[in-house]
């Protein structure tokens, strides 16, 4: 009995042994604060899953196979995050609302994307199955507890979404490469966008997480906010771009079906989709739409649609559109970052400029652009400048199609106004024509009306032509600078010309001031000419062209937007009945004393310029049939007329001298008895060479080999008509140059009348010896030659007593 | 020879005893019958509801994702819902924790906008309280209301238990970061137990951690782990009229029953195995001893009848 007892008493103290050591080894495990602290989250690590006495309460699932596929270990499970994040511990419960987007997880990598690896290993692990999950991003082990820049648990600090661009590097390369940009500076986040979620990084700069929410995000593409129809999220940072919609461009209403490159409609993916995307872009300014071939980068996004082919293929930009690819600097305009600068006169005029869009080549909008291009002019968010809106009332794609836009709508950057204010505020000298005759405002008289162009529709547009559109039209004009007017091909061959009859006919405004039956020949080539020549040439459509083989048009003289070539600010043209004269008229050189436009085509008439025959040197009161003195019409004006001349041959301008030789009368207007050459008078009885004897021109003897190399041989000679011609009469003409003083000198005359002698005089032939009238005469052609025009020569013969 | 037998006898003993005890019967359990859920309220589904209270004819829930609350009818009939998105008053930002007092006014955890918002048992906006510890906003859990004094006692995520007047003048706080008793990591919710005593769920400790109405510790329930009587997340607790309590856990699924002494009962459950419930989060049981469960992550609050 007592071994017994003692049995039981050393039972009882062994059992209370095991007993206690046991409690030891459980505490061990589970009970101490370090071992749950690992547990806490590796629920499968607790030691009493792997001890078959003890019954618990949830079965052991050391890998749990989830829609994200077989795991590592436990922690990383959905429901273990949310065991925290439920808004007891952390607020997450918006990321599991039904409906929300998280980031994909289950799902193998697409081969696009590749996770960096360090030592071998992705530095972001993938479970078991190469999936993604929890645990591919989150660990809270090797996390840096005391950085506060960004979420802890974090396999990476997230800091400017450094974990994201790690693996996403294709959406993360700026806005060069076709993606949104990404860690530009910002001046402040939209609070709209703070309250959506949405984060900014360090120095408020653009980060992914300012766009996107890893977890829980409200709509596809983890967006913060919703982005379909109405682009809900881009307008909320880009608030100048909110007004598109309801407009011709807001592709929800005109085609909400229209796919970009990336098959995604305005419908579902916003109607910025429709041109723009945010990542993996198909052309600059994030062109949501390849390219068409050939289109130039700086109007491909917009001529996608506004093609025949397109959606927009009623508003298509056709030929005889403003130029892009062209540089402001050539309008005088210095751009400096945001400023714009020029010596214009007007600038002042127009408050100052208002710095429009410009881009570089690539079709980007740079700071230091310089190029033209549509977004230049348009800005395709914006239907309206100063009514930002419109319509109130939601739009339907029929009403929108039969709006109309004017000079102040239409996507315009400025409302154009009265004076045009968009177009001059880069052709800011053409202002100048706001002081002439060409502008309509000016424009007076039951005429007055026709200066509109024609338009479909008439009537309230008219208002909106303004300075500028009274002429062009910036799209699909009907001709060269983009012409709004009707075009009759049939009045002219000169394609300028074609432009300028519109207005300049007898029944149009402009009748007074017609070209008439004579005028400067047009359609003329001057390739003969050598020399640089400023005035501008055309090619047959009336493009300017540098080509020498350009031709002689209206505007090769006249600049039609400036009234007095000296002075742009000049008002004096703007006076309905003012009549131009040489100095101004539009003209693009002024003739002075020393200088005549007309000498920059007619180079070897240049040289009358100071010779008698300069009316500033011999007769400067005369008057020429216009009634104008040498001072207003210009020493060519004196004795040609570029418009209504007397005749065709010379455009005469003066009153034609009695005489039977078509060259003589010309020459008669002054030189003859009562007229301003009286003291120079041609003799009327012997003056003229017999008008029988017919004589080759200096052509023909050069090629008959009548001619000696390096001298004058010939003289121009004349048919009936009083034109040159290969055979014909030695007349005035024939001896004379009317334009050159001395005929071995190009120089211009000494300003003063002076005597002359046979070696000037207005006289071409400087060799007699071997000149053509040696043919006949012989060695006394010399004094026949002089016989002709001096009586005393006369006298001093017996021959000819 | 003979000491050593008799030692080999003993051992044997022992390990027969010891194995009795160690291999513990199937979990107890208790059965509960399901009466119905409540998903959608006013044309809404609800969503993460994270508390509940009741009286004696409404169920009042936190639809803490929608930022509002809601009232049914003990048929589970939706009644009348409160609350946006916003700071003005009326307005929440996710809120979590919801009490009533005696008088049935509805005192509202606005978590994020750091205050208690009162409301009169017409769901008519009353008062504010502002949180703060330390002099910095703090953000409420939940809260409880104690009986006569109707002091207001409040966790908050900075650890501490924060007891207002009605007139929102703070008389005390008890409670800081750590381990030890009457310390907190993350207190969730608290409810007033027999004799007034507070009962604080205390997650990261694994807990529930029973103080006098004055705040001094008493005594605590459950520890870190899978065993009955064992937490991982602790997050509800509720009283039932025989004073039991009843505490939920979030990622075991499932609700345990203790004596008011704290001692483990039972798991809500039959057959030995606990009747899942999805993330329940707070939990209430009225005069009916019927069982209120916000399962938080299937967006849903289901009612039980308890045996």
């Amino acid at each position: 009995m007592q071994i017994k007892f003692k049995q039981f008493k050393y039972s009882v103290l062994l059992f209370v042994l095991l007993l206690s050591t046991a409690k030891v080894s459980y505490a061990s495990i589970v009970g101490t604060q370090d071992s749950a602290e690992c547990a806490t989250c590796h629920v499968m690590w607790i030691s009493d899953f792997q001890d078959k006495t003890v019954e618990t309460l949830i079965p052991y699932r050391p890998r749990p196979v989830e829609k994200s596929g077989k795991q590592n270990g436990v922690a990383s499970t959905e429901r273990m995050c949310f065991s925290c994040h439920d808004g007891f511990i952390l607020e997450s419960r918006y990321r599991w609302r039904e409906g929300r987007h998280n980031h994909p997880v289950g799902h193998k990598v697409p081969k696009k994307i590749k996770i960096p690896k360090k030592d071998g290993k992705e530095t972001f692990p993938l479970n078991m199955d190469k999936k993604v999950y929890c645990g591919t991003c989150h660990s809270a082990h090797g996390v840096d507890w005391n950085q506060n820049r960004a979420a802890i648990f974090m396999r990476a600090v997230n800091e400017s979404s450094n974990m994201c661009r790690a693996c996403h590097k294709d959406h993360a390369t700026g806005s060069k490469h076709g993606n949104h940009p990404i860690l530009d500076r910002i001046k402040r986040l939209p609070e709209k966008l703070k309250k959506a979620g949405a984060k900014i990084g360090p120095q408020n700069k653009v980060v992914c997480e300012s766009c996107h929410r890893q977890h829980g995000a409200p709509a596809d593409k983890l967006l913060v906010l919703d982005n379909s129809k109405s682009s809900g999220l881009c307008i909320t940072c880009h608030t100048d771009k909110k007004n598109m919609s309801n407009t011709k461009h807001d592709m929800n209403i005109m085609a909400p079906d229209l796919k970009n490159s990336k098959k995604q409609t305005p419908q579902k993916n916003g109607l910025c989709s429709a041109c723009h995307v945010s990542h993996n872009a198909k052309g600059p300014k994030l062109a949501s739409i390849k390219a068409r071939p050939g289109a130039d980068p700086l109007e491909a996004n917009c001529v996608n649609c506004h093609n025949s082919n397109s959606v927009a293929k009623k508003a298509a930009i056709g030929k005889h559109s403003h130029p892009i690819n062209v540089n402001v600097s050539k309008l005088g305009i210095k751009v400096k970052g945001k400023t714009w600068h020029s010596d214009s006169p007007f600038v002042d005029q127009i408050g100052g400029f208002t710095p429009l869009p410009l881009y570089g080549k690539e079709g980007h909008s740079i700071k230091d652009g310089s190029q033209v291009a549509c977004g230049t002019c348009h800005d395709p968010h914006n239907w309206s400048v100063k009514d930002k809106r419109e319509e109130d009332e939601p739009m339907t794609a029929e009403r929108l199609r039969k709006l109309r836009g004017n000079g102040n709508n239409s996507f315009l950057r400025i409302a154009q106004g009265k004076n045009s204010a968009l177009c001059t505020n880069c052709h800011i000298n053409k202002l100048a024509i706001k002081s002439t005759k060409h502008n309509p405002a000016n424009v007076t008289g039951e005429m007055a009306e026709k200066m509109h162009p024609k338009r479909k529709s008439e009537s309230s547009e008219k208002l909106n032509d303004g300075l500028c559109g009274t002429c062009h039209k910036a799209h699909n004009g009907k001709s060269v600078n983009m012409w709004a007017r009707e075009i009759d091909k049939s009045k002219s061959d000169a394609a300028i010309e074609r432009l300028c009859i519109d207005c300049h006919n007898k029944e149009s405004v402009a009748k007074n001031k017609l070209t008439g039956t004579h005028s400067h020949p047009l359609n003329v080539s001057l390739k003969n000419i050598t020399g640089h020549i400023k005035l501008p040439l055309f090619d047959k459509e009336g493009k300017r062209t540098k080509d020498k083989d350009g031709r002689v048009d209206c505007a090769t003289c006249h600049n039609v937007h400036q009234w007095d070539p000296k002075d742009i600010e000049s008002t004096a043209g703007a006076v309905n009945e003012v009549d131009g004269d040489a100095t101004n008229s539009f003209l693009r050189i002024p003739s002075t004393a020393t200088k005549e436009m007309c000498a920059e085509c007619h180079k070897e008439q240049q040289y009358v310029l100071g010779t008698e025959h300069d009316l500033n040197v011999s007769a400067p009161q005369a008057k020429n049939k216009f009634g104008k003195t040498v001072k207003q019409s210009g020493v060519c004006g004196q004795c040609h007329a570029v418009h209504s001349a007397s005749t065709s041959t010379k455009l005469w301008a003066r009153k034609l001298g009695k005489a039977n030789d078509p060259v003589d009368l010309y020459c008669r207007s002054c030189h003859e008895k009562g007229e301003i050459a009286a003291d120079k008078v041609i003799p009327a009885e012997r003056g003229i060479h017999p008008e029988d004897v017919l004589v080759w021109s200096s052509e023909i003897r050069q090629r008959a080999g009548r001619h000696h190399k390096g001298k004058q041989t010939g003289i121009p000679v004349f048919n009936r008509q009083g034109k040159h011609d290969k055979i014909g009469r030695i007349t005035c003409a024939s001896c004379h140059n009317p334009h050159k003083w001395d005929g071995r000198k190009k120089q211009k005359g000494p300003g003063k009348k002076v005597e002359g002698n046979a070696m000037n005089s207005f006289l071409n032939i400087t060799n007699t010896e071997n000149f053509v009238c040696s043919d006949c005469h012989g060695r006394d052609g010399l004094f026949r030659y002089k016989y002709y025009h001096s009586p005393s020569s006369r006298k001093k013969h017996r021959l000819y007593q | 020879m003979q000491y050593l037998s008799k030692i080999k006898i003993a051992l044997g003993i022992s390990i027969v005893i010891l194995y009795a005890v160690n291999v513990n019967a199937a979990i107890p359990t208790k059965k509960m019958t399901a009466l119905f859920t409540l998903t959608r309220a006013a044309g809404k589904p609800l969503s993460k509801p994270s508390d509940i209270a009741v009286n004696n004819d409404y169920i009042y829930v936190v639809d803490g994702d929608n930022n509002r609350i809601v009232i049914f009818n003990k048929n589970g009939e939706y009644e009348k819902q409160f609350g946006s998105l916003g700071e003005a008053k009326g307005q929440f930002n996710y809120p979590v924790g919801i009490a009533l007092d005696s008088d049935n006014n509805i005192y509202v955890a606005d978590t994020r906008n750091h205050r208690i918002q009162i409301f009169d048992e017409d769901a008519d906006y009353k008062r504010s309280i502002k949180i703060a510890t330390d002099g910095a906003p703090s953000r409420p859990v939940d809260i409880t209301v104690s009986g006569e004094s109707k002091n207001i006692y409040v966790t908050t995520k900075s650890n501490k238990v924060l007891v207002y007047k009605q007139n929102g003048k703070k008389i005390k706080e008890f409670g800081k970061t750590g381990t030890d008793r009457g310390e907190f990591r993350f207190p969730g919710t608290i409810k007033t137990l027999s004799h007034g005593r507070i009962g604080v769920v205390d997650i990261l400790n694994f807990r529930l951690q029973i103080f006098s109405k004055k705040g001094k510790f008493s005594y605590q329930v459950g520890s870190f782990g899978v065993r009955p009587g064992q937490f991982i997340r602790p997050k509800g607790v509720a009283i039932a009229p025989d004073n039991r309590i009843y505490i939920s856990d979030s990622y075991m699924d499932l609700i345990q029953v203790f004596t008011n002494k704290g001692r483990f009962l039972y798991v809500l459950g039959s057959n030995g195995k606990p009747h899942h419930v999805t993330a329940p989060a707070g939990i209430a049981i009225d005069k009916q001893k019927r069982l209120y469960v916000s399962e938080v992550f299937a967006n849903r609050i289901s009612v039980f009848q308890l045996e």
